[in-house]
């Protein structure tokens, strides 16, 4: 698995997701787009539940 | 890594950590969060809503959900931990790829991934509804609602997806996990087996996985893998099974490149007989040189069951073949009993895939 976290990561740096509307995205200063996804316990849950605290986002995956 | 990082300032308050997992199975997700012990609230993105072309991906957010650290390291995680931003009133836009399909997807309702399924497949030209639709079918083939041909549904709009944007990593991964062995750069899944004995050796009880993690998903370039067994029954004498088994084949992917591998997977269903394990092992016989995979399903240890099985092989392309698709014909043996403890017989059920060969199909072996 650390093979893969390192190719993958040199991949992320070589690439940007393209968002729609401008100051919405994964770029430095924008506003990272609310998501309504599943938690592992199977209730839905918002990125915008956390507002008003400093949150570190990982995203990954086990494989 | 991370975790040991953050914990002192997660503690205190300073910072708070959530996972986003790109993952077609949330459970292993869950399995994984058992192991390292991680204490962080996990979303399972199984459908790439939020449009990531790679993982991992460690990022920084501020008070306000601005991105103040894209691409954190362990060299800028105190700058991200000190700065500080005053709360205002931020809108939160969604994120801007969803469809009408996603809510379907996590209704979690009678019929839903059937209206997600059809919600995906009208937007033939959409790449993102390519791959969603093959991580919805993918999720019906792996449910108690299946329907024949789901699998294959599934690595045919996987493949389409992959094609529209090959640099969609996290789409090709999708495909990789049920794709052929030397497509594979690791083993996916080979952490299981460490994490079920280390939760284990702390006493604990491993999540259980459904669907277990098999076939080409724990399989990596060099491992074991065989040559078909000799043919037992060339002259077709084995009684032919009236249809207590049934055989849904999956290739992946769905268009091949002349000179690449595909990778066909057998998933065998058997209904209103038991399988006889005290008799050989169910084997697969195929007519064609070169496949490498596995042909035998060892039996489990009671005497009689009714489980899935599967059996999964790679077919090579030859680099020069013109016809655009090529049959791989074989058999099924195969003993069964009709009833617990009542007639058991030797049965055989032929078997063919069609492989579709294209010089245009995406390259997976990446």
């Amino acid at each position: 698995m650390a093979c893969a976290l390192r190719f993958s990561l040199a991949l992320a740096l070589l690439t940007t997701p393209l968002l729609a509307g401008p100051g919405v995205g994964y770029g430095r200063g924008q506003i990272h787009p609310d998501f309504h996804l599943p938690k592992l316990d199977k209730t839905m849950g918002h990125l915008s539940e956390f507002r008003g605290k400093k949150v570190f986002l990982f995203n990954f995956a086990s494989w | 890594m991370w975790q040991k990082h953050l914990q002192p300032y997660i503690d205190r308050g300073f910072v708070v950590a959530i996972g986003v997992v790109q993952e077609q199975h949330p459970d292993r997700a869950k399995l994984y969060k058992q192991w390292r012990q991680l204490g962080w609230t996990i979303f399972v993105d199984s459908l790439n809503v939020l449009d990531h072309k790679v993982v991992p991906i460690p990022m920084g957010l501020s008070i306000n959900g601005h991105v103040q650290f894209p691409r954190l390291t362990r060299g800028n995680l105190k700058a991200f931990l000190d700065k500080d931003e005053r709360l205002v009133d931020t809108p939160r836009p969604r994120a801007p790829h969803a469809m009408k399909g996603d809510e379907y997807f996590y209704a979690n309702k009678p019929g839903s991934l059937d209206r997600a399924i059809a919600s995906y497949g009208k937007q033939k030209d959409n790449r993102r509804a390519r791959f969603r639709l093959g991580v919805a079918l993918r999720r019906r083939a792996d449910s108690a609602a299946r329907k024949p041909g789901d699998a294959q549904a599934a690595a045919t709009a996987w493949t389409q997806a992959l094609a529209a944007d090959p640099n969609q990593y996290i789409w090709r991964r999708r495909l990789q996990q049920y794709g052929p062995l030397l497509a594979k750069p690791y083993n996916f899944y080979g952490w299981v087996k460490q994490a079920r004995a280390d939760i284990k050796a702390r006493g604990e009880t491993p999540i259980a996985l459904n669907p277990e993690p098999r076939g080409s998903e724990l399989m990596q370039r060099g491992g074991k893998v065989d040559a078909p067994p000799a043919n037992k029954d060339p002259q077709g004498r084995i009684a032919r099974d009236p249809g207590f088994v049934a055989v849904d084949t999956v290739v992946t992917p769905a268009r091949v490149r002349p000179g690449h591998v595909a990778r066909v997977r057998m998933v065998i269903t058997i209904d209103k007989a038991f399988w006889n394990n005290e008799a050989d092992p169910l084997t697969l016989f195929v007519d064609r040189a070169g496949v490498e995979g596995v042909f035998v399903h060892q039996n489990p240890k009671p005497a009689s069951t009714r489980e899935t099985r599967v059996l999964e092989f790679d077919v090579p392309i030859p680099a020069d073949e013109k016809r655009k698709s090529i049959a791989v014909l074989g058999y099924v043996l195969f003993n069964l009993c009709e009833k617990e403890g009542g007639v058991c017989r030797l049965l055989r059920l032929d078997v063919g895939v069609m492989i579709k060969v294209d010089k245009n199909a995406p390259a997976i072996m990446r």
